[in-house]
């Protein structure tokens, strides 16, 4: 299997914090990996430099064969944020089509796409509704359309389901199987272990580094764990104990199965 | 490409098609802001109110008065000095039966423009009426000289070139204004970054911006001309496809400093402060109200490197003067100089911004 995205020892200083300390991790195409860690850890500057946002002030970050940042590879890449990022003085519609045209679709395809994702995230009926009027999770779920607006090859997801009922975060997964089925890379970043357990592969990131990459059946076998939080525990005091540090476990919290 | 910048061009439209107060800003407000200065200007409320009395008075006198900017007016039996402190007059010329070489005139003193109006009037008049045997002459001498007018004619008035320089003015304003908040907004929502993930380069951003904006600013000013000359019959003398072509520049120019002032700008409200600064110097230092001639040394060079100075000048070339392309050169190959350094300079900041 082709690496899509390769990271060695990639390392991202901001002023005087490092965000990324030496991070290696590797995403095979068409597999769903999954990033898991607390908040801080990195998880959304190491998604964001995958973007091409940030440039890496040490180590190599390759997406799709291209030393990145690399605009070449941006059409093949879609993104969503934590913020929203939304034209909030445009309806529903005219955000995707905006994104679509701009990330190289063509009107012909356009229409029906738009139907498909609009149909995923139950919007349908609100797609003439002005983005400002909707509530912060419906913003999301535009948000998410319109990172998967344009079929991309890679999917960059910082924390898709944050604050979406149950009902729907089942949904959305079921789509990102199906979009994996057609052979979609996707990068998820998740507190929800019921969603890690779903990913091919995870990455445990902790303090800019990767601190497990593996199948969530291997890391439950290796750390003979019967749950995966339980696993995620384990490999973060083992880490503790290797750095020599106080630093209190409070990753992976939110485990409502 | 073209694809690219077409779509951030339309995005603009949709986007101000529903914002009916920017739409308002754009259109409407020149035109009221036009009209009421038409309106005071033309009623000329700058006016003289004078009265000649006195037992010298000749028939006569009225011809000799320069039509519209005196307004000759009976006191009837009050005294000089007690018109001119009720209001009914500015000023008062006493003409005593010696003749107008002995007059004596009271002003109320207040507005010096108008002081000097009546002075003006009373030497006209002592010309006129000086002596018994000089009158016919002094009369001869006082009538209007003829006068070749070079451009524009007797029927401009200050309302046309203000109008010309006015045009200029609001295009850069609303342009500026618009494009550093539509910036700002796009930090703010998060879409900026968005756009640099996507295969938009930071030029084809600036482009979409610049067409987008083009077409409210050719809209406006069409729009305004055509309400200028149409309803408010602003005079005008030259092709107003040059004027077009001013207006052009203006809003890429507009655009750039809107662009780079929004990288210095943490959120609208510091774009809107920064109006003081970029936009009232060049309001009072290009020649808009006081001609760039008549400015202290310092501030004349400084107006020298103000894009609307230029503009000005061009615009009042072409719609006063009838200037055609030969004529405004000069100003045109300045305005597209600075259209291009400001624009490469807000592309840099632009593409500069880490999110």
């Amino acid at each position: 299997m082709a690496a899509m995205v390769e990271a060695q020892g990639v390392v991202l200083q901001f002023g005087d914090r490092r965000a990324l300390d030496g991070l290696t991790l590797t995403v095979n195409e068409g597999e769903t990996y999954g990033l898991i860690g607390p908040n801080g850890a990195g998880k959304t500057t190491l998604i964001r430099a995958i973007a091409g946002l940030i440039a890496p002030t040490g180590g190599s970050l390759t997406v799709l064969g291209q030393r990145m940042p690399s605009r070449t590879v941006a059409a093949k890449i879609g993104y969503m944020t934590q913020l929203e990022a939304l034209y909030n003085d445009l309806t529903v519609a005219e955000n995707l089509r905006f994104f679509a045209t701009l990330f190289g679709m063509a009107k012909s395809v356009q229409r029906e796409r738009m139907a498909e994702l609009l149909a995923l995230i139950n919007l349908s009926d609100r797609e003439d509704s002005i983005v400002s009027t909707l509530s912060g999770g419906l913003k999301q779920r535009v948000s998410l359309a319109v990172a998967l607006i344009h079929k991309p090859r890679l999917a960059l997801l910082d924390e898709p389901t944050v604050g979406v009922d149950p009902e729907l975060r089942l949904a959305f997964w079921d789509y990102f199987a199906r979009l994996a089925a057609e052979g979609t890379t996707l990068i998820v970043s998740t507190h929800h272990l019921d969603e890690a357990v779903r990913c091919d592969r995870l990455g445990m990131v902790r303090a800019g580094k990767t601190i497990a990459e593996d199948t969530p059946q291997h890391l439950m076998a290796a750390t003979q764990a019967t749950t995966l939080e339980e696993a995620f525990l384990h490999i973060a005091r083992q880490d503790d104990g290797m750095a020599g540090n106080e630093y209190r476990v409070s990753s992976v919290q939110n485990t409502t199965p | 490409m073209l694809e690219r910048v077409g779509i951030i061009a339309l995005r603009i439209l949709w986007q101000f098609r529903r914002d009916r107060r920017s739409l308002a800003l754009v259109f409407v407000v020149p035109l009221i802001v036009m009209t009421l200065m038409t309106a005071l200007i033309r009623s000329g409320g700058q006016s003289l109110e004078m009265a000649v009395t006195g037992p010298g008075v000749l028939p006569g006198v009225t011809p000799i008065v320069p039509e519209g900017a005196v307004k000759l007016k009976e006191i009837g039996a009050k005294s000089a000095e007690q018109a001119v402190r009720d209001g009914d007059v500015y000023a008062v010329l006493t003409i005593p039966r010696e003749g107008a070489s002995g007059a004596t005139l009271i002003v109320d003193g207040s507005d010096p423009g108008r002081t000097e109006g009546a002075k003006q009037i009373t030497r006209l008049l002592k010309i006129a009426f000086g002596g018994g045997a000089a009158s016919a002459a002094g009369i001869a001498l006082a009538q209007p000289v003829p006068t070749t007018y070079l451009h524009a004619g007797p029927q401009f008035t200050t309302t046309d070139t203000l109008a010309a320089a006015l045009l200029g003015l609001f295009v850069i304003l609303f342009t500026y204004l618009l494009s550093a908040v539509g910036v700002l907004r796009e930090r703010s929502q998060g879409t900026l970054e968005r756009l640099r993930a996507s295969p938009a380069t930071t030029t084809e951003t600036v482009l979409g911006y610049l067409g987008g904006f083009l077409f409210f600013g050719i809209a406006q000013s069409v729009i305004v001309l055509g309400f200028f000359v149409g309803v408010l019959r602003i005079h005008h003398s030259g092709n107003l496809a040059l004027v077009l072509l001013v207006q052009t520049l203006l809003v890429i120019i507009g655009v750039a400093l809107g662009l780079v002032f929004s990288t210095v700008s943490a959120n609208e409200l510091q774009a809107v402060q920064l109006i003081p600064l970029i936009i009232v110097p060049q309001i009072l230092m290009s020649g808009v109200i006081w001609p760039v001639t008549t400015l202290p040394i310092v501030l004349k060079q400084l107006a020298y490197v103000l894009p609307l100075t230029y503009a000005v000048d061009a615009l009042r070339g072409v719609m006063i003067r009838g200037a055609g392309l030969g004529g405004i050169a000069l100003d045109l190959i300045v305005l597209c100089g600075a259209a291009i350094l400001l624009l490469a300079v807000g592309t840099r900041a632009l593409g500069r911004q880490a999110a």
